[in-house]
């Protein structure tokens, strides 16, 4: 993995490429590489479907080993959603692929002049670019069926359906799992647009005859990988509740809790949560024949996912996750599985942010495109979007742009990224991750709970009313850190509670590079890409009055708690101040 | 109509289909219970739970809906709803946690007392969540849980194949009835019905 391949779609004639050595981006991976390279090389206030912007894919500083957790897969641009960085992560299996491929990261660069599309295909032999004019418009499953017939079971896709082909910024960008489905997205900001407006319509990657990387030091290595992944399941959340109910678990608490957006974030608990909770969604699975534990790539020990199959026990989808189940379910009134599941394909096979479009087929109900609660219209509306028509393409732009189209003053989005599903005058906390992340609003731009073991800005009370903005400065540092690893975010929650699970961490990237890296280090790293990232959306026009929640969430109170967002501009102000 | 109060039902079950009751117990049930005590002294005295077992499995307590974060300090009223979680995954599931270092995020809605409240008898609303499911769903089932019978109708109608195919034994206040006069039978009442649970092994 010391090259990286960029793609120039602007070179006379076809597309050409070339492979380059890491050079200054030396020691970077996932998120800190995208960053670093869209900071470095793109001019911040270009358009973001112009040929100025990069898309740039990279997978984890581990991704490709043994390693234990190591398959998430960043994707980089500027966001035309935002209009600020974007970083977006994925599982599945890609990451893996690429990283045994030896690369770093694939750069796509420029704009073809024509309607072309292509596709790019990477094995131990080389880098391939072909037009592929017959997959226009095909959904991603097809894609990828197609890509089947053509390369055989051993690939890898990476692909965009017809959303990022319309360029519209809710597309999202699949990745194929370990079932060969286009089921894993980067999902957030508009990256599908970007890969759209480059030309390319897939990515193969085959790594038939490549081996595992190999680390600097195979027995320290292998030594920390035991002592990594032996946290991960002796910790009672990576252990026990995430691999039993996947991450819907939370349904029931966060609605407990009263801070389930329901019905675009006008309430905060929803009558038929217990119909589609984590808990119900995996006895259902198991009912039908599905599974209820199931990895997103190889070399997970957590299994948070699952398979979902229909009334007929035939596979639909995979397990539709909390955030999913939310945006398509409470977000909109659906109390019934099998709906939301069939939206979760729908967006997955027209390569669409299922958070996006749960939030905007929440804000086209209350609009009065149809009613809260209506799954057949909002399976209707979503399929405007796939077919693109005139409806469509203001859906498939997302919440903020349908609320303008539609006159709808509640637009739950930050900098034109929609919120995920905690409504922050319940949680204020998240809401100042939301405000202040550099993505726009991202509940896991502030995830990666191991501040207290990395010690990130030193001791926060949580107890004093400024810890939230304390708190929510070094989630977002530790978080950086960890996207760039190529880790899932979950291994975070034995991270937190086990300080020998992260010293284990440590020892798998100083074990497999040769290095000394401690806490600080990554503490450190953390700081860097968030202060690059800051920077350019600073430079592309994004000031502190854009780390903002909408006014509505100051003035309208959220039952049942009767609460509104309280944090004030100033507070908000101090998260970057380090 | 019957009003279904002091109605009892009793089922006795195959092992393997005991976990298919669990989903019940996450929409709540309700506990005949002395009110005026503490969250700590509801779980340990009337509940039977071990103080260590409490400590060990449950991560997160909300009463009416407000996360609590010590159980000695919040009091149970009649009509209390008392939701307990185990693991929770995800940032807002940490900050949800008992004591948690993140509390502060949630600063908003904890529970931070409220007036003292007479001992006395009343109801209280439990609900189960996750792994708390599997863990302490047997012994609520055991012991017996009140729940509207319209949910419980709904529950076996749904679920009927699997359910009435591990049922050994099915009574209605002590009379043996079959699985389809008993969905019949709740369909008709109302207010709530007491339910057991008791799985046989296939042995037993």
């Amino acid at each position: 993995m010391d090259k990286i391949l960029r793609i120039n779609m602007s070179a006379p004639g076809s597309p050409r490429f070339t492979d380059e050595p890491l050079g200054e981006y030396a020691g970077l991976g996932g998120r800190g590489l995208t960053s670093m390279i869209i900071a470095r090389e793109v001019p911040p206030q270009c358009h973001p479907l112009g040929e100025e912007n990069k898309l740039v894919i990279a997978p984890g500083l581990l991704s490709g080993t043994a390693a234990a957790m190591s398959g998430r897969l960043s994707v980089g641009c500027k966001s035309p959603l935002t209009g600020g960085i974007k970083e977006a992560n994925s599982g599945g299996q890609p990451s893996q692929v690429l990283a045994r491929l030896g690369y770093a990261a694939i750069v796509l660069e420029g704009r073809p002049s024509g309607d072309d599309l292509y596709k790019v295909y990477i094995n131990k032999d080389g880098v391939k670019i072909e037009k592929a004019s017959g997959l226009k418009m095909l959904t991603n499953y097809k894609v990828v069926d197609q890509m089947k017939k053509e390369h055989g079971d051993s690939i890898a896709c990476i692909s965009i359906g017809p959303a990022g082909e319309m360029k519209m910024t809710a597309a999202s960008i699949a990745c194929t799992d370990m079932e060969l489905h286009p089921s894993r997205h980067a999902g957030r900001g508009g990256v599908g647009a970007v890969m759209g407006s480059k030309g390319i319509k897939v990515i193969v990657l085959d790594d038939s005859g490549l081996k595992n990387r190999e680390p600097k030091d195979a027995d320290k290595f292998r030594d920390a990988n035991k002592r990594f992944a032996d946290g991960l399941k002796k910790h009672p959340v990576t252990g026990q509740a995430l691999p039993s109910f996947g991450t819907n678990v939370l349904a029931n608490i966060i609605n407990e809790a009263g801070a389930y957006p329901t019905n675009n974030f006008s309430l905060g608990q929803f009558a038929g949560v217990s119909k589609i909770s984590g808990e119900t969604e995996a006895d259902l699975e198991v009912k039908r024949g599905g599974v209820a534990t199931h990895g997103c790539h190889r070399g997970c020990v957590i299994r948070c996912s699952g398979i979902y199959f229909d009334k007929k026990g035939k596979y639909l989808t995979k397990q539709p996750e909390y955030e999913t189940v939310w945006a398509h379910g409470a977000n909109c009134g659906i109390d019934d599985l099998d709906s939301i599941a069939m939206l979760d394909f729908l967006d997955d096979d027209f390569g669409l942010d299922t958070i996006e479009m749960g939030a905007t087929i929440g804000v086209a109900m209350e609009a009065g495109l149809a009613k809260f609660g209506d799954a057949k219209a909002a399976i209707g509306l979503i399929k405007e979007v796939g077919k693109g028509t005139h409806l469509g393409r203001i859906l498939g732009n997302g919440a903020a742009f349908t609320a303008r189209a539609f006159g709808v003053e509640r637009a739950p989005v930050v900098k034109g990224q929609a919120m995920p599903a905690y409504d922050p005058r319940a949680v204020q906390g998240i809401g100042v991750t939301y405000a202040t992340s550099t993505m726009g609003a991202d509940h896991t731009a502030g995830y990666a709970i191991a501040t207290n073991v990395l010690k990130v800005g030193g001791f926060v009370d949580p107890l004093k009313p400024e810890g939230q903005i304390d708190l929510s400065r070094n989630l977002q540092i530790a978080t950086a850190a960890i996207d760039a690893t190529g880790m899932c975010l979950f291994i975070a929650f034995a991270v937190l509670d086990q300080p020998e699970t992260f010293q284990a961490l440590l020892d798998l990237l100083n074990s497999f590079y040769g290095l000394s890296l401690t806490a600080d280090d990554v503490t450190a790293l953390g700081k860097k890409i968030l202060t690059a990232e800051r920077e350019f959306n600073l430079k592309a026009g994004l000031t502190k009055e854009h780390d903002r929640l909408p006014f509505y969430f100051m003035k309208e109170k959220l039952p049942p708690h009767n609460v509104v967002f309280q944090v004030s501009d100033k507070e908000l102000d101090e998260v970057f101040n380090w | 109509m019957n009003t279904g109060a002091g109605t009892s039902i009793s089922l006795e079950i195959d092992e393997r289909c005991a976990g298919d009751f669990f989903v019940l117990l996450q929409g709540g049930f309700s506990i005949a219970s002395h009110i005026g005590c503490d969250v700590m002294e509801f779980l340990t005295g009337q509940c039977g739970i071990e103080k260590e077992l409490i400590s060990k499995i449950i991560s997160a307590v909300f009463l009416d809906g407000k996360p609590v974060d010590d159980l000695e300090s919040a009091q149970l009223h009649d009509g209390a709803n008392l939701a307990l979680s185990g693991p929770l995954p995800g940032l807002v599931g940490a900050v949800m946690k008992r004591g948690s270092a993140y509390s502060s995020f949630r600063r908003s809605i904890s529970y931070k007392g409220e007036d003292a409240v007479a001992r006395g008898e009343g109801m209280v609303t439990v609900k189960l969540f996750n792994t708390l499911t599997r863990e302490l769903g047997p012994r609520f089932l055991a012991r017996g849980v009140l729940i509207p019978p319209r949910t419980l109708a709904d529950f076996l109608a749904k679920g009927r194949d699997a359910i009435a195919g591990g049922c050994r034994a099915i009574s209605l206040d002590g009379s043996s009835v079959s699985y389809r006069h008993l969905v019949k039978r709740l369909l008709s009442m109302n207010g709530l019905v007491s339910l057991a649970v008791k799985p046989k092994t296939s042995l037993g």
